[in-house]
């Protein structure tokens, strides 16, 4: 089971790369509450507002005007039911809104989902949810229990909050209501639109989108840079299960099912659509290569059994299209630590690691695995080099050894990567996705910031930091706190003034 | 979550799609009843349809099931099946001369005239669809017992809500 982890890496500097310790491995399950587990409760409120402490530093000139939008799940229970995953959670979309005058001022506000707005007046929790099952109220499409909790995504005018089995939800930027789902044509009512759509150097967004459990298919978007829908195509997976992110690069989109899918004999009542699957290493995690041009098929393929959430890049190069993951071994990160949080417990192993990988397509059938390099998620890219080849990248990584969940650093990565500098939190804080944010005046594509919250874990509130990705090593360069802690999050984008 | 009354796989085509697109909604023509002898007649079943969308136009397409082929509901024979111009907000259907029993209504408004519940490619309905009892399904249609309601001796009446 764990041959991908065994496999030696692509070499480079071992001995940084050590330094860089396995974020999960040396911990041990809590055996009382432990004193982060206040990030996995409910938000404070429905709608939140307040003005941010400067606790130190400038907020940089070029960041003025910009708005930090996150989401993530921040509603885990109702009536004395608690959700039993991270990612049941009902989504708050949330606006750090860097002011001009160097101040910075949070809104957040749970969105008005159907599913919400549903359990919000029967006052408890109807609907299956990821990892829960409760079968209250009738199901008829995923939009009914669609708990827009993934990501958020300002495109063409548009702010819309992601979930990834059915529609992205339009939100009002202002108001932070939600004005409804977004139906990008008419016969896609509901349909599978994932929480990692990749805009390109040429302005288009590209998405995916897994229709399971209702139909096997893998729905595939081009959209152009007005918000109009020019592609779209359904392709046959089965079986299929959930899959969390893809890949796009100059020519290509490759679509990526890691064999951990929904065995029907395991579809009972009373169970979740977690439960549902099943990781089946003997299916190998098969590959699906499209042209972008048309979203004709160039190539299926099969390569080692791996799992994982995130993609970092991918580029074509000559005949072949190369694909760098954030690899897991086998899924059970999602089966076990990441639904033991809800209970207070961090209990993963050296084998749950996501790891720098990267897989090789040969479009004429041929692949190449490479895994096993250093602990990485949550990376974040230049804008400008989504597609081709990165200059290097930065990711959230182990910081010291901790028995606090996620990572505990950000770093910056080489291309290939390596390990180039770090910032580590240290014991007390709780670090969540910080995302890239280029100087206007770059010198080289990495030149700019990085911008990232975090759960304080003594003052408990939350924190935002600005971190200058020339210089990690220096810590940030300017720090905020809210007047109270958010729900543990997901993913963001940074939307300069 | 998913019903293990029925027996129906829901696979490819999508969990509403081949329940209740092509099997549920046989079409007028095939009312053949199929029930055991020797029960007693009963009088008619009306179903006041509420909910309907008159602007949509098109017909309201209803089916009539028995429990004498509930093994292998949803895929059964209909018993009776009624399509009617929706006009507006409400419609009554009358099902004659039933044999007492037990039984369960399915319908839906064909608003393109196709007779078909129309669904996306990912088997999510687009036309409005409904069950006796205003029953509804968690991933598919609901069991037949969810829906079912019972035909006595007399004449019997039910209403049905669409969403």
């Amino acid at each position: 089971m764990n041959r991908v982890a065994r496999r030696s890496f692509l070499g480079g500097s071992a001995a940084l790369a050590a330094s860089f310790a396995c974020p999960f491995s040396q911990q041990e399950a809590v055996a009382k509450s432990p004193d982060w587990l206040f990030g996995w409760q409910n938000a404070a409120s429905d709608h939140l507002s307040g003005q941010a402490e400067r606790l130190f530093g400038t907020l940089p000139e070029a960041l003025r005007g910009g708005t930090l939008w996150r989401n993530g799940p921040a509603r885990h229970e109702r009536a004395g039911v608690r959700y039993q995953h991270w990612f049941d959670g009902d989504g708050m979309i949330q606006a750090f809104r860097f002011l001009g005058d160097g101040s910075l001022r949070h809104e957040g506000r749970m969105i008005a989902t159907q599913k919400y707005q549903r359990e919000e007046e029967a006052g408890e929790f109807l609907y299956p949810a990821f990892g829960t099952s409760i079968e209250k109220a009738p199901v008829g499409s995923p939009d009914d229990l669609n708990s827009a909790n993934i990501s958020v995504l300002p495109f063409a005018g548009e702010l819309l909050a992601l979930w990834e089995a059915g529609s992205a939800h339009r939100i009002n930027p202002q108001s932070l209501a939600t004005e409804g789902v977004k139906t990008w044509r008419q016969d896609l009512l509901a349909a599978p639109f994932s929480a990692h759509p990749k805009v390109t150097p040429d302005g288009w967004l590209w998405n995916f989108g897994y229709g399971a459990p209702s139909a096997n298919l893998l729905a595939v978007y081009g959209i152009d840079s007005q918000g109009v829908l020019r592609r779209f195509t359904a392709l046959p997976m089965e079986p299929l299960g959930f899959v969390h992110d893809f890949a796009v690069t100059e020519r290509h989109i490759v679509l990526i099912v890691p064999p951990f899918v929904i065995d029907e004999s395991l579809r009972r009542p009373r169970t979740s659509f977690l439960a549902w699957h099943r990781w089946r290493p003997e299916l190998g995690t098969r590959i699906v290569v499209l042209d972008k041009n048309d979203f004709s098929e160039k190539a299926r393929l099969e390569t080692e059994p791996f799992f994982f959430f995130h993609v970092v890049n991918a580029r074509d190069s000559g005949s072949e299209v190369i694909v760098e993951i954030c690899a897991n071994p086998d899924a059970g990160l999602v089966t076990g630590a990441l639904q033991h949080v809800m209970a207070g417990k961090w209990d993963t192993g050296a084998s749950d690691d996501p790891r720098f990988a990267r897989l090789r397509l040969n479009l004429n059938g041929r692949t190449d695995w490479q895994a096993g390099g250093t602990p990485l998620d949550f990376p974040s890219l230049a804008a400008s080099e989504v597609g081709v080849q990165q200059s290097g990248f930065f990711a959230m990584t182990a910081g010291g050894v901790r028995g606090v969940p996620l990572y505990g650093a950000v770093a910056r990565f080489s291309a290939d990567g390596e390990p180039q500098s770090m910032h580590d939190y240290g014991e007390s804080f709780l670090p969540e996705e910080h995302l890239f944010v280029p100087r206007a005046e770059a010198s080289e594509p990495l030149d700019g910031w990085l911008i990232g919250t975090a759960l304080d874990i003594r003052a408990r509130r939350t924190v935002l930091s600005i971190l200058d990705s020339r210089s990690l090593g220096d810590g940030p360069v300017a720090r905020f706190a809210l007047p109270y802690a958010l729900p543990v999050g997901l993913h963001g984008k940074f939307a300069p003034a | 979550m998913l019903s293990v009354k029925t027996p129906i796989r829901w696979r490819r085509a999508g969990f509403v799609l081949v329940a209740l697109g092509s099997a549920l909604f046989l079409s007028a023509t095939q009312a053949v009843p199929k029930v055991a002898p020797r029960v007693a007649w009963a009088g008619d079943l009306t179903v006041t349809f509420h909910g309907l969308k008159a602007e949509d136009g098109g017909t309201l397409r209803a089916a009539l099931k028995n429990d004498s082929v509930a093994e292998t509901y949803p895929d059964g024979a209909t018993v009776q099946a009624i399509a009617l111009a929706v006009t507006g907000e409400t419609l009554e259907m009358v099902f004659p001369d039933l044999l007492s029993g037990t039984y369960a209504v399915s319908a839906f408004h064909d608003t393109n005239g196709d007779e078909e519940l129309n669904t996306t490619i990912f088997g999510i309905p687009t036309e409005a669809y409904a069950f006796s009892n205003d029953a509804r399904g968690i991933f598919g249609p609901p069991s037949f017992a969810a829906a079912a309601f019972v035909v006595g001796a007399d004449d019997t009446s039910i209403t049905i809500n669409l969403p």
